[in-house]
């Protein structure tokens, strides 16, 4: 009985970690997944999007935090 | 028994790497967040590298303004603390317009001194908050944007022609690519004769006329110059995160260099007394909330 506990106790840590792990891969791809990279026919309306990508509001500001 | 003892050891392995595996991804580069790895991308142009140095001096700027005009309205003298940040963070704006946007460290040095001012804005901060109530923070959070400053005004147009110049280069490339001659329509943008909006206008209905093999070409150049620039500014910031700390030792050692030069005040002793404690790691203020006092806000209702 105890050996059954024992080996219970490590198949739902072994499964514990699996999911863990799998789930901090398929995150990880998620983040870098960016479909505009992987269009093969570009449209107008993705070049007036990448227009976009390097111009800078005029109101644009760099932010250090509140004093208050 | 044997096969307890090696149940019992592989149980002990795994939950050794239990930590390992729930723990976050470490930060690669060392207190760079990610807000700021996004506005260095720009500096690689001369006029973007302008555009965050003159942002940043706004900044702090801005700040220090609002701290001057924090303490005209605490009806105490003990006040020294706040008024040794505010001397450091002026010591820092000096240090930013001397930064030439054209050097190779430029981008470094923007991270390094946008730390400083992180740090020192959130010295103030909570250097404020043990010294008065709740009450007082909500009646100075409501004042402190009664104050406005005609300097930074000034500052705020020097960055809209800079950005206005950073943005006219950004639309010489998009340009570029269209092969588009006339390129009237950038100088008045630039000159700040006409919007941004026009330029975009203008360039959107290019587009709508070039074939699809020249859109894909188009497109193609777009994206290798944006990958270009997240290179160059993926290796500024492998760059930068090396030697931070010993960096940031250096800046304290000029900055105590700086502020013997303002002589043997209060505050000045007590910026130095800050900078040494900084350079020694140890963290002297103390936050004796139990012991808070309360300080009248000027003008209040």
């Amino acid at each position: 009985m105890k050996k059954k506990t024992i080996l219970s106790l490590i198949f739902v840590l072994i499964v514990i970690l699996s999911i863990t792990l799998t789930y901090n891969i398929y995150k990880e791809k998620l983040e870098k997944q960016d479909d505009s990279y992987y269009s093969d026919d570009a449209t107008a309306d993705d070049i007036i999007v990448g227009m976009n990508w390097n111009l800078l509001d005029e109101d644009d500001e760099v932010e250090i935090g509140e004093m208050i | 028994m044997r096969k307890m003892l090696s149940a019992i050891l592989v149980l002990m392995l795994m939950g050794s790497m239990i930590p390992l595996v729930l723990a976050e991804e470490t930060e690669e580069y060392f207190e760079i967040n990610k807000e700021t790895q996004n506005e260095i991308e720009i500096m690689s142009d001369n006029y973007g590298a302008q555009v965050r140095l003159l942002q940043l001096e706004k900044a702090i700027k801005k700040n220090i303004d609002q701290g001057e005009y924090i303490l005209s309205l605490l009806n105490t003298t003990d006040t020294y603390m706040l008024e040794a940040i505010l001397a450091e963070m002026k010591l820092l704006v000096d240090e930013v317009q001397s930064v030439d946007p054209d050097d190779s460290d430029a981008v470094q040095t923007f991270v390094d001194l946008k730390s400083d001012a992180h740090n020192l804005t959130k010295d103030f901060r909570e250097t404020l908050h043990s010294l008065v109530n709740t009450a007082t923070i909500n009646e100075l959070r409501l004042k402190k944007n009664e104050y406005k400053d005609k300097e930074l005004d000034i500052l705020s147009r020097r960055i809209r022609t800079c950005i206005r110049a950073y943005n006219g280069n950004q639309f010489h490339k998009l340009y570029g690519y269209l092969s588009i001659k006339d390129k009237s329509l950038i100088i008045e943008y630039s000159n700040g004769n006409c919007s941004i909006e026009s330029v975009k206008q203008n360039f959107s209905e290019m587009v709508y006329t070039i074939s699809s093999a020249q859109r894909n070409q188009v497109y193609s150049k777009m994206k290798e110059s944006k990958i270009q620039m997240k290179v160059q500014s993926q290796q500024c910031l492998t760059a930068t995160s090396a030697d931070f700390q010993v960096r940031k030792q250096d800046r304290i050692h000029i900055r105590l260099n700086n502020s013997l030069e303002k002589g043997d005040g209060l505050v000045n002793q007590l910026m130095q007394q800050n900078l040494n404690d900084k350079l020694d790691n140890n963290i002297t203020k103390t936050k004796d909330l139990s012991n808070v006092k309360v300080y009248e806000v000027k003008g209040g209702n």
